[in-house]
């Protein structure tokens, strides 16, 4: 189908001032809820602005970035951090596969299994997070008595555990995120055609060997996408440690949403806390063009 | 000299009288109890139609929310006129220049009622509310912690009912006892060494009494010192010993009061408002509970100084009306209404030793206060306590208890990261 000439016709100045005009109130919203905060914590991270010190804001310069690259309490936040999204995306994917494959049948059970499995996406932070809390209590936790016959636990809960908390958060994490992960697969796997199936079976194809040569690749680009944006909201995580276990045992569960949060509410560090939020925009950014180049090269 | 007077008193009762034409006070109001609730709104209605022209609109922000609020409203603008603030960060927000000196307001009560308020302060509670001269803030409560225990659990235990325990040390080894001896769930004492202000607000009562100070002559930390380490170990011990919830290092003071009320805990260092709670519970050992003094250190015996006074933003558009109303909220008929409410010690100490104050259990805890001690006694209130006793005390006292430091480590950490948030 080819456009007609009067489609092609240059638009006149009048059709191109209201094309702008109508869409002027969206670029309007966009900039008043995106840049304008952006530009707003840029400014900030360049201010001297410690409240106990300055009252008001002053230029500060480059002093809030040295001194973040001096915090080594920071960089330890931020190599948890890193842990703490990788092993969610690797938790989500890890539940979510074998469970979109099972979905993936066109069935009653199916279908409820698929709407019931949202479950834990649509759950409330503070409703999951207390549930979790209760069931590794160490007194009434159903899961903890688990973990205490697997010798996993003793006589404490593993959150007071500093070496097994962040695991154990980070599984919850992932859980949270799973159905997130568990419908674009479905997408994915239902947009597979039969044939090639088909074609690899009357090939002699075993199952494994069909599922490695035509679902994995096939699913692969749904996986990298939907891994990275989950993996973005589990960066800027905040809410699942802080009601879990506020950054603790010691600072076992903080990461960088938690360091942010205490920067700007306990120490009264709003500009140092803008700083920090530049240097994660920045690193996340680069970590997601980096991965998205390497997919293209791919 | 009387007409003198009489003239004062009548100019002092026209300025507190004198009605602030249409003028809207803004209140922050932190608790979230029903009955606290409902004599707030009895004390404004109160305010209301002896100030004719003056609104007071009331904002509940829970305790747990008032940091987030006050440090957003300080950053962004949206303060309000006047609020209830915890004593120990009355000096951070005094520091910032965020709060509006209370010196006329506290002038125009005395010289319209005849009183002197501010004699009428607890010691402890002016070294938080008088700061360079000036006052900032008008106490609503004074609170210290008590040792309430179990008589019934003492004696199955083997104890004396009639002796608790003293010191610290005695603490420790009852605790133990007593959890040897009881059922399964059922610990000696409930101590939290979580991040949690409950475990500062125990602790600190542990290392004033060895004798240990926050800071040092030079205003540096003070903490690393025999007296400081023994404190640490002697508290710790007892998590350590297993004498109480296993879980105690992720546990809040709230969680720890519901486990005494339910008969989890042969012993709880608790302010008063648990006896109310426990006589609203009616639980079947309700008479076997006793209530003794903090134990003491080598040193002395130091209370938990806690509490929490109104005070007025600078921010305010209607200081005058502002300041009426904290005077009014914190003295007299009304405001005495609100702390039998609250079941809390009133921060007046003339108000405090009336009734219902003399009678049980408040004489142990009006008594406690005699040694109830700021976190940095005998030092002055220093503005950066609110980031000191969140984040620093506290992480020493759980690394300890969970094992992941020992004494020494974690005073050296202790003092490392006090002298950091010093020297900002």
């Amino acid at each position: 189908m080819s456009l007609s000439s009067a489609e092609r016709a240059p638009r006149s100045p009048g059709d191109q001032a209201l094309a702008y005009a109508l869409v002027s109130p969206a670029v309007a919203v966009a900039l008043a809820i995106a840049v304008l905060p952006l530009l707003y914590a840029l400014w900030l991270s360049f201010q001297d602005w410690y409240l106990l010190r300055n009252p008001q804001p002053i230029w500060g310069g480059f002093k809030n970035f040295s001194a973040l690259l001096a915090d080594s309490a920071l960089w330890s936040a931020f190599w948890r951090t890193c842990v703490w999204t990788l092993g969610t995306v690797a938790v989500e994917i890890a539940l979510a596969l074998p469970l979109a494959l099972l979905l993936n049948r066109d069935s009653a059970i199916a279908r409820a299994a698929s709407a019931l499995i949202l479950l834990p996406w649509v759950m409330p932070f503070i409703v999951l997070g207390y549930g979790w809390r209760f069931l590794l209590d160490s007194e009434v936790g159903a899961l903890h008595a688990v973990l205490q016959a697997l010798g996993v636990a003793d006589t404490s809960s593993v959150l007071n555990d500093p070496n097994l908390a962040l695991g154990v958060i980070i599984f919850i994490s992932g859980w949270k995120g799973m159905p997130f992960m568990v419908l674009a697969l479905l997408a994915a796997l239902k947009s597979i055609p039969d044939e090639l199936y088909e074609a690899a079976a009357i090939d002699g194809a075993g199952h494994w060997q069909r599922f490695v040569t035509i679902t994995v690749p096939l699913i692969q680009n749904t996986v990298v996408i939907i891994g990275l944006v989950l993996g973005i909201l589990a960066f800027y995580s905040f809410d699942l440690p802080w009601i879990m276990t506020r950054g603790g045992p010691q600072d076992a569960t903080t990461i960088l949403g938690i360091t942010m949060f205490k920067a700007v509410f306990t120490d009264l560090r709003p500009a140092y806390a803008a700083a920090i939020s530049v240097v994660m925009l920045l690193i996340l950014a680069g970590a997601a063009l980096t991965l998205l180049q390497l997919r293209r090269r791919d | 000299m009387r007409y003198g007077l009489l003239a004062a008193t009548a100019l002092g009762s026209m300025l507190v009288a004198a009605p602030a034409m249409g003028q809207t006070v803004t209140f922050w109001q932190f608790s979230t109890n029903p009955n606290d609730i409902a004599a707030w709104e009895e004390i404004i209605a109160a305010f209301e139609a002896e100030h004719q022209g003056v609104d007071v609109v009331m904002e509940i922000v829970p305790w747990s929310e008032q940091q987030q609020r006050l440090v957003t409203a300080l950053t962004t603008g949206g303060l309000p006129d006047v609020s209830m603030l915890g004593n120990n960060v009355v000096a951070q927000f005094q520091a910032i220049g965020a709060l509006a000196p209370l010196d006329d307001a506290f002038a125009a009560y005395d010289a319209a009622h005849g009183t002197d308020v501010a004699a009428d302060i607890w010691p402890g509670d002016r070294g938080y509310y008088n700061l360079d001269g000036q006052w900032w803030a008008s106490p609503i409560a004074v609170e210290t912690r008590a040792l309430y225990y179990r008589k019934d659990l003492f004696e199955q235990a083997g104890l004396d009912p009639n002796s608790p325990p003293d010191t610290w040390e005695e603490l420790r080894a009852a605790a133990k006892t007593l959890t040897e001896a009881a059922p399964d769930g059922v610990y000696g004492i409930g101590l939290s060494t979580s991040l949690d202000y409950f475990t500062i607000h125990n602790f600190m009562s542990a290392y004033l009494g060895y004798g240990a100070r926050m800071l040092a002559e030079d205003g540096s930390c003070g903490f690393d010192t025999p007296q400081f380490k023994d404190a640490l170990a002697v508290y710790t011990g007892i998590a350590l010993d297993g004498s109480t919830h296993p879980d105690a290092a992720s546990m809040d003071g709230n969680t720890f009061q519901r486990g005494f009320l339910d008969g989890r805990y042969g012993m709880i260092l608790m302010h008063p408002s648990l006896y109310r709670d426990l006589v609203a519970e009616q639980p079947d050992w309700l008479d076997q509970v006793a209530i003794a003094q903090v134990p003491a250190g080598p040193d002395n015996r130091s209370g938990f100084l806690g509490g929490w006074p109104l005070v007025m933003w600078d921010a305010s558009d209607a200081k005058e009306a502002a300041g009426q109303f904290i005077m009014f909220a914190t003295h007299g008929e009304a405001f005495k209404e609100l702390a039998v409410a609250g079941g809390f010690i009133p921060g007046s100490i003339s108000l405090a030793q009336g009734e219902p104050w003399t009678e049980f259990p408040y004489p142990v805890f009006v008594e406690q206060l005699q040694n109830a001690r700021p976190y940095q006694y005998p030092s002055q209130a220093i503005a950066q306590m609110g980031q000191l006793e969140v984040d620093t005390i506290q992480k020493a006292v759980q690394a300890v208890a969970l094992g992941q430091k020992d004494i020494d480590a974690a005073t050296q950490d202790l003092c490392a990261d006090i002298n950091t948030v010093l020297a900002r």
